[in-house]
């Protein structure tokens, strides 16, 4: 094979066969060439069989993949909830540890009649968490409240890093 | 209507949680995902769950995509490590072609039912089945180019781009890859079976 049939060929490779779309050299060089027209009509028999080994359109595969992304999506959205719900739940800690619950006083200035089944429902729960205070307290008349601080941030700085991680991890999948 | 935006501009969407614009990448991109991880994998099945955790993985790493290169080898470059990585997991094991009967002779394997075979909706099986053995006989470099430019349906600068090869070497080795299906198939119509 010339260096000239090996251009054309190379040519015919990419456009599967097709001629239309050739330079006008390499038109006329098939015109005159025998290997070279064979090979134009192999490779429009290759494209052919090539085509039609793709797979069909799969539509329940799109939809299983959609509702796959849909549960990650979720997945996400709670895992960037979580550092803020752990922040207000570390904080509500160490207010019932360090200064007990405010519960009463704040239920009290709410207006009566409409909340009325609420408190009711809610005053066992307070009285549950109260409860817990005061256990909480006598831990807290043992170990300095800065422990118990720096204990919480610690916690806090650990999700933090733990979510960075996190994403980090998820970068390195790509 | 057809959706006329650019891979890119959906994924930019994507990245923003726009879950219908990266339904469109999914359409427009499943079926040549899938037809590319069966031909790595060789099985019909596995390459969907592939394919699945491909475009997992697209919707993660949206936002950190690097809107200098193109959607489309970045997709594939992501397909092709993870089909790499599981074969490497898996250690694939082969099958062999041919089986010994209980006479001793041996004998082609048959090509199984469709659903089951990566070409299986081919009209001709036999004729799927010579062209599956011949791309399976490729070089390993021939073999993935080939791959990637009939069944992930790339262009031959993306493919260059995606391998970080010159253009040219693309081209040539194509070409080369080419000659030798054409000949493993034009054996095969002789009555010579290939491999």
């Amino acid at each position: 094979m010339n260096v000239e049939c090996q251009r054309v060929q190379e040519l015919l490779a990419e456009s599967g066969g097709r001629t239309d779309t050739l330079p006008e050299d390499a038109v006329r060089h098939l015109g005159a060439c025998q290997e070279c027209a064979r090979a134009a009509e192999q490779e429009r028999e290759l494209a052919r069989l090539l085509a039609v080994a793709l797979p069909p359109e799969d539509a329940a595969l799109t939809e299983r993949i959609m509702e796959a992304v849909g549960r990650r999506r979720r997945a996400q959205r709670l895992l960037r909830l979580l550092p803020l719900a752990a922040s207000v739940l570390l904080v509500l800690g160490a207010a019932v540890l360090l200064g007990g619950v405010p519960g009463s006083g704040l239920l009290a200035a709410v207006p009566g009649t409409a909340v009325a089944g609420c408190l009711g429902l809610t005053g066992g729960a307070i009285a549950w968490v109260r409860s817990v205070a005061v256990a909480a307290g006598a831990l807290a008349s043992v170990v300095p409240g800065w422990v118990i601080w720096g204990a919480m941030l610690l916690v806090l700085g650990g999700l933090l890093v733990g979510r960075r991680l996190l994403r980090r991890l998820e970068a390195r999948q790509r | 209507m057809p959706e006329e935006r650019s891979d890119e501009a959906l994924l930019a969407r994507a990245a923003e949680g726009d879950e219908v614009a990266f339904g469109v990448l999914v359409t427009r991109y499943q079926r040549r995902v899938v037809g590319f991880l069966v031909q790595m994998v060789g099985d019909v099945e596995l390459a969907r769950d592939l394919t699945q955790e491909v475009f997992l993985r697209v919707w993660g790493a949206a936002a950190s995509f690097d809107d200098r290169y193109r959607f489309t080898t970045w997709l594939f470059r992501i397909a092709h490590n993870l089909a790499i990585d599981h074969l490497r997991k898996r250690k694939l094991p082969t099958t062999p072609l041919t089986v010994v009967s209980g006479e001793g002779d041996e004998q082609t394997m048959p090509i199984p039912a469709p659903d089951k075979d990566p070409m299986g909706h081919l009209e001709n099986h036999e004729l799927a089945g010579a062209l599956r053995r011949a791309i399976e006989g490729l070089r390993d470099d021939y073999r993935e180019l080939v791959l990637l430019r009939h069944f992930a349906l790339l262009s031959y600068q993306e493919i260059a781009e995606l391998k970080g090869m010159p253009l040219g070497t693309v081209k040539n080795k194509l070409f080369r890859a080419h000659s030798v299906l054409r000949e493993e198939l034009v054996g095969y119509r002789q009555g010579r079976i290939p491999g």
